[in-house]
């Protein structure tokens, strides 16, 4: 990503509580590295199985991006170490300005435009409202007249249709087809 | 993509994205973290699509474009359209000077068809790996990963672009996993499926079930239950056991998983490296796995010695250390001998004098 920057305030902490490593791997999305964050979810899958239940009820999300903070970090160190060729995405990122970052930052946005150009027209209205206006969801609600609910049930929708058009790499749908084989 | 698969992963997405943006504006309840955890703890494809939707909220919250995006009042039909044009042809909505870029982009989409074309072709990619008796076979598959296959077996190897699957259709096999970010190595046995990204382990089936040992790194073990066998196995790991390195769990054929032991997997998957290594086991269970490795076969005629627990390490090439190790440690006596067939029977049934040492 060309800029570093953190995300407004409005977002929540989440993001701030984040540690590099995962910031910058999920900066990434380009069709290569699509794939990985199955490979991490798989890994903190099975970190989060080992805790136990008790102690994670406290904290689960802080729990649940800290493991994946330390699942990305250990992933770079390892890919860095023993295959050099996995470890492109790193350091590239150290080198965020290079014109392949910039090309993809560039992807990105116009993926993005297009996806959200397909979005109905109130939750398209709701998204720009949180996001270029900086509104909570209480006032995008006043505004468009309808309840909390309904802006945040819009929302969701629209994160899932956006994930799914943006993250649909041309091969996605061939590899996916057999998924349901008999045994 | 099937169109369940497809609805399952948009009611997925959806779930994350609910749950992204609970956990940002409200203050969880006891319950409601109980019920997020749990839901995280259900399969790796919930963690997947939680970490997606977070790098969505990102990627919108950076985007510059929203002035570019047409007002409410805006027809979806035209931005349909837009969607469309845009997609095929970039350069529409660029400003000039771009043309670099552009070109770019071109190949990028042309090697994404090469890759494209490459994982069609791996699609067909179906190999049967089978042992006889006797036989014990070692093959480096495509991906570097290798796959000892212990005598009287067969396994079926399908690699798709995202995962590699394998079947176990009987027998026993000893899985060097090449470790591949970006595909899983999956096992199923019967209904049982084992997930790892790079390890090494060991799946054993017979009419008792399923066995996976663990000599490296970590696996998930999963049950599909028998009604929705059909299922793709990540999808439905409900319940879905962790095992590490010297562990071993085994999983009778009604899917129930007994506790997880610790073991000695060197010894375990001795078979692998010629030895056959048994702890507390019967003589008969001794004699059948000896007799999958060897044309001589061994038939314990005695009831009682062939329930008599013992432990050793053999070569699995040499029967005949065992039926030493058997008449010295039990007493057994050899009652009958020829090229290709020796039969232990007690000390009573014994013809004297057939005892070779």
């Amino acid at each position: 990503m060309a800029t570093e920057g953190s995300p407004p305030s409005k977002l929540g902490d989440l993001f701030r509580d984040w540690r590099q490593p995962l910031r910058r791997f999920l900066a990434r999305r380009r069709a290569g590295c699509v794939a990985d964050i199955d490979d991490i979810a798989q890994e903190v899958f099975l970190r989060l199985l080992r805790y136990d239940r008790s102690e994670l009820i406290d904290f689960p999300q802080a729990y649940l991006f800290k493991i994946a903070s330390n699942v990305t970090a250990e992933w770079a160190m390892r890919s860095s170490r023993r295959l050099p060729h996995h470890s492109e995405w790193l350091t590239e990122l150290v080198d965020a300005l290079s014109p392949e970052a910039e090309l993809e930052r560039e992807m990105l946005d116009q993926q993005l435009r297009c996806a959200v150009s397909t979005l109905p027209a109130r939750a398209r209205e709701i998204l720009r409202l949180h996001f270029a206006e900086g509104l909570p969801h209480e006032d995008i609600a006043r505004t468009l007249g309808v309840t909390r609910k309904i802006v945040k049930r819009d929302i969701a929708r629209a994160y899932a249709s956006l994930r799914i058009s943006l993250d649909r790499n041309p091969f996605e749908v061939t590899q996916r087809e057999g998924g349901a084989k008999p045994p | 993509m099937t169109s369940e698969a497809r609805f399952e992963n948009r009611r997925i997405a959806e779930r994350a994205a609910l749950w992204l943006l609970t956990v940002q504006s409200e203050q969880l309840s006891v319950s409601q973290r109980a019920e997020f955890i749990d839901w995280l703890r259900e399969s790796p494809l919930h963690i997947a699509e939680m970490l997606r939707v977070c790098r969505l909220q990102r990627d919108l919250a950076n985007f510059k474009g929203w002035d570019q995006i047409a007002p409410m009042d805006g027809g979806p039909a035209s931005a349909l359209i837009e969607f469309f044009e845009s997609r095929s042809v970039a350069a529409a909505v660029r400003p000039p000077g771009h043309r670099v870029r552009n070109m770019m982009l071109l190949a990028a989409s042309v090697a994404a068809l090469c890759v494209l074309a490459i994982l069609v072709l791996a699609r067909f990619d179906q190999i049967v790996l089978s042992t006889q008796l006797g036989e014990r076979r070692e093959m480096t598959l495509v991906d570097g990963s290798v796959v000892d296959l212990a005598p009287n077996s067969e396994v079926v190897v399908r690699y798709r672009a995202r995962e590699r699957l394998i079947a176990l259709n009987h027998g026993e096999a000893l899985f060097h996993v090449a470790r591949n970010p970006n595909r899983p190595f999956i096992v199923q046995a019967a209904l049982t499926s084992v997930r790892a990204v790079g390890t090494v382990f060991n799946v054993g089936r017979d009419v008792h079930g399923v066995s996976i040992t663990v000599v490296e790194g970590r696996v998930s073990v999963s049950q599909r239950s028998a009604s929705n066998a059909a299922d793709a196995p990540a999808e439905s790991c409900a319940t879905a056991l962790c095992l590490g390195a010297d562990e071993q769990v085994s999983i009778s054929p009604a899917g129930r998983a007994t506790a997880v032991r610790k073991v000695r997997s060197d010894a375990e998957i001795g078979w692998a490296t010629g030895r056959l290594a048994f702890e507390n086991e019967t003589v008969a269970e001794i004699a059948r796995r000896f007799n999958l490795y060897n044309r001589t076969q061994i038939q314990v005629l005695d009831a009682d010695l062939a329930a008599r627990r013992i432990s050793g390490i053999f070569q699995a090439s040499d029967p005949e250390s065992f039926v030493a190790f058997v008449q010295a440690v039990a007493g057994a006596q050899v009652a009958q001998r020829d090229s290709e067939h020796i039969a232990l029977g007690s000390p009573a049934q014994s013809s004297s004098g057939d005892t070779a040492h």
